[in-house]
């Protein structure tokens, strides 16, 4: 029997039998951001699997290879994917699963399969092949605004050097005292680095993957390695989280091979050049910080030591944490490119973060994503509670000597 | 004769349609997939610890345990008492029955209580404790066997049913020649919510203990992504 519809052709083996092993046990709801701000059941992570296992059922299942595939709901497929494109691809949810389920991962290439019906990506997800091919970026802002508004001046870039460094999109037109503080640091270590000229920097492929557009990925990936490669760099630093992400899991697949770099994260390249010496915060903050978590950078790729080395080496901080911080950490609400879609949502889950760093009487607190940075910001909007907003590299690099900043 | 017969056709055929379950995920899962793009160490580790630490991932369903130790006593005990109590229902599909199965016996019985017992803890906890979340599959599911495990207690301990016929009518089935059954009704509904269980037999029973596997493989690669392995 053909069958041309199936579910889960473009599902690796892994993830088939995901879907068949979640318990429907509903621990992950109570760390679901979504379900935290909008108590709706029907869009949480079991709701999602049981769903999508009506569509295997229906085009994959034994009674369809022997009898032909059945007709799907199109109800249900709408109701599917309005919950995956609402979810924030958080992966709080794989990390709660008691069986184990990788949704962090998981989500993604379901939303691909939406994709490839027709009925994803939704709202302004919709224009981004379109605007990347058109800008390199997904904000449909020009190359020539790349770095020129906050590049300070006094900082050098070398043609070809051992390290280079990927400001990122999000950063660049939406985070810039992130992306700044993270040149700061770089230049202030001494460390010769590269970078690509604005034009050739283009968008990593995060937002692409995350809504389940992957046409366009091979070409980015390649285009981009194959540049930094052509600069002799050994090590790709980047602060953007979603950017290290792809990067770090993603880029080798689609690549075709091995890269002839490691990705490593600002955070971590500013631990090392503390830890060497090349580096030294001279100034001091006597204030009470809390650190909010990025999705990506912790359950996405490890990262979780390091931002707090960086914050602990400042003198005179404090350090509290969030009551769910590490490998638990709640989404801000920006993650899986839904916060300009469910606007409402994100905006609810910044102010959870913003409250609960209140509560805990922090001084500040210290972001160190750029969708995070420009959600929680636009969550502290019109908003009671205040606290200040400021981005791990913007604070480091305020720590650096006069001449550096 | 008839009960027995459509009795032993009936599990048949949900035997079948288990095995057809079965054999239509094997395909899924064989079907040529898109390789899983995420990231892989080349760390082998074969080490008594780490075998330790998989089986105790597996045994003591960890992951459970670190997400609702509450929920956890009652799913472990659960489980372990299911196993103990299907092994004990071996006897009745082996002639002669291996003695270690007689040793076994008490401890069988002790294992059909706690089944009942973790039961409907479970379904307190989800019902009045948490109270978050519980699809009707689930529910159905947990309540199938809490049928299954009081009929099943009740026959082992207040309405006792003729193991000599029953042990004939298992065997029937086991050995293609079905034989009569004129028990209780209580059998009845023992077998007949057996049956409904197979029928809707959760798919993680297979798939569980692959995912729990690869959560610990890749909780410990995520180390190696951004750092530099240390073997």
């Amino acid at each position: 029997m053909k069958r041309n519809n199936s579910f889960t052709k473009d599902l690796s083996r892994q993830q088939r039998i995901e879907i068949d092993a979640c318990t429907q046990c509903g621990e992950c709801l109570k760390c679901c951001p979504v379900q935290e701000v909008t108590g709706n059941p029907k869009i949480s992570p079991p709701e999602k699997i049981r769903m999508f296992r009506e569509f295997i059922k229906a085009t994959d299942g034994l009674k369809s290879r022997l009898f032909g595939q059945s007709e799907i709901d199109k109800k249900l497929l709408e109701d599917f994917t309005n919950a995956v494109y609402e979810c924030t691809v958080c992966g709080a949810c794989g990390e709660a699963c008691t069986v184990g389920i990788h949704t962090q991962r998981l989500w993604p290439m379901l939303r691909r399969e939406m994709v490839k019906r027709g009925l994803g990506p939704i709202g302004p997800q919709t224009k981004m092949q379109e605007v990347i091919t058109n800008t390199g970026n997904p904000y449909n802002k020009p190359a020539s605004e790349r770095f020129s508004p906050w590049f300070p001046e006094h900082v050098r870039v070398e043609e070809k050097a051992d390290i280079a460094y990927y400001a990122g999109c999000t950063g660049v037109y939406e985070a810039q005292p992130m992306v700044k503080g993270d040149v700061l640091v770089l230049g202030a270590s001494g460390i010769p680095f590269t970078m690509l000229p604005p034009e050739d920097e283009v968008c990593c492929g995060f937002p692409l993957f995350i809504t389940g557009q992957h046409d366009m990925l091979e070409g980015l990936v390649k285009r981009l390695v194959d540049a930094y490669a052509a600069r002799g760099v050994k090590t790709l630093v980047c602060s953007c989280p979603c950017c290290v992400n792809i990067m770090a899991r993603d880029w080798p697949a689609f690549y075709g091979k091995e890269l002839p770099f490691k990705i490593r994260h600002i955070t971590q390249f500013t631990v090392d050049a503390l830890n060497s010496g090349a580096l030294r915060f001279k100034r001091g903050l006597n204030e009470r910080l809390i650190y909010h978590d990025p999705c990506y950078l912790t359950r996405g790729v490890g990262v979780i030591e390091e931002p707090r080395a960086v914050l602990k080496s400042i003198p005179g901080v404090e350090l509290v944490e969030f009551e769910r911080h590490g490998m638990n950490s709640r989404c801000c609400g920006s993650g899986g490119a839904a916060r300009k879609v469910f606007h409402e949502n994100a905006i609810a889950m910044g102010r959870l973060a913003i409250d609960e760093a209140v509560a805990k009487k922090a001084d500040r607190l210290i972001l160190a994503c750029p969708a995070c940075y420009a959600k929680v910001n636009e969550a502290m909007a019109d908003y009671d509670n205040k606290i200040i907003i400021t981005d791990i590299m913007e604070l480091a690099a305020g720590m650096l000597e006069e001449e550096d900043r | 004769m008839g009960v027995g017969i459509i009795l032993t056709f009936a599990l048949y055929l949900a035997l079948l349609y288990l095995i057809g379950f079965v054999v239509s995920r094997l395909i899924i899962y064989s079907e040529n997939s898109c390789a899983d793009s995420g990231h892989h160490s080349n760390r082998h580790l074969f080490s008594f610890s780490r075998i330790f630490s998989v089986l105790s991932e597996l045994l003591l369903l960890k992951r459970l345990m670190k997400a609702n130790p509450l929920l956890w006593v009652g799913e472990w005990l659960f489980h372990v008492s299911f196993v103990f109590v299907l092994l004990r229902h071996l006897r009745y599909f082996m002639e002669p029955a291996p003695a270690w199965l007689f040793d076994f016996e008490v401890f069988g019985i002790i294992s059909g209580f706690i089944l009942f017992v973790s039961l409907i803890f479970i379904l307190a906890v989800k019902l009045l404790v948490e109270r978050a979340y519980l699809s009707s599959y689930n529910f159905s599911l947990l309540a199938m066997l809490v049928v299954i495990s009081a009929t099943g207690l009740l026959m082992t301990m207040i309405f006792k049913t003729d193991l000599v016929e029953i042990k004939f009518f298992s065997m029937g089935m086991a050995t293609f020649a079905p034989q009569a059954l004129h028990d209780s009704g209580l059998f009845l509904s023992h077998f007949i919510a057996f049956l409904v269980f197979v029928l809707f037999l959760p798919s993680h029973i297979f798939t569980a203990p692959i995912t729990i596997l690869e959560a610990f493989r890749r909780d410990e690669e995520l180390e190696t992504i951004m750092h530099d392995e240390t073997k």
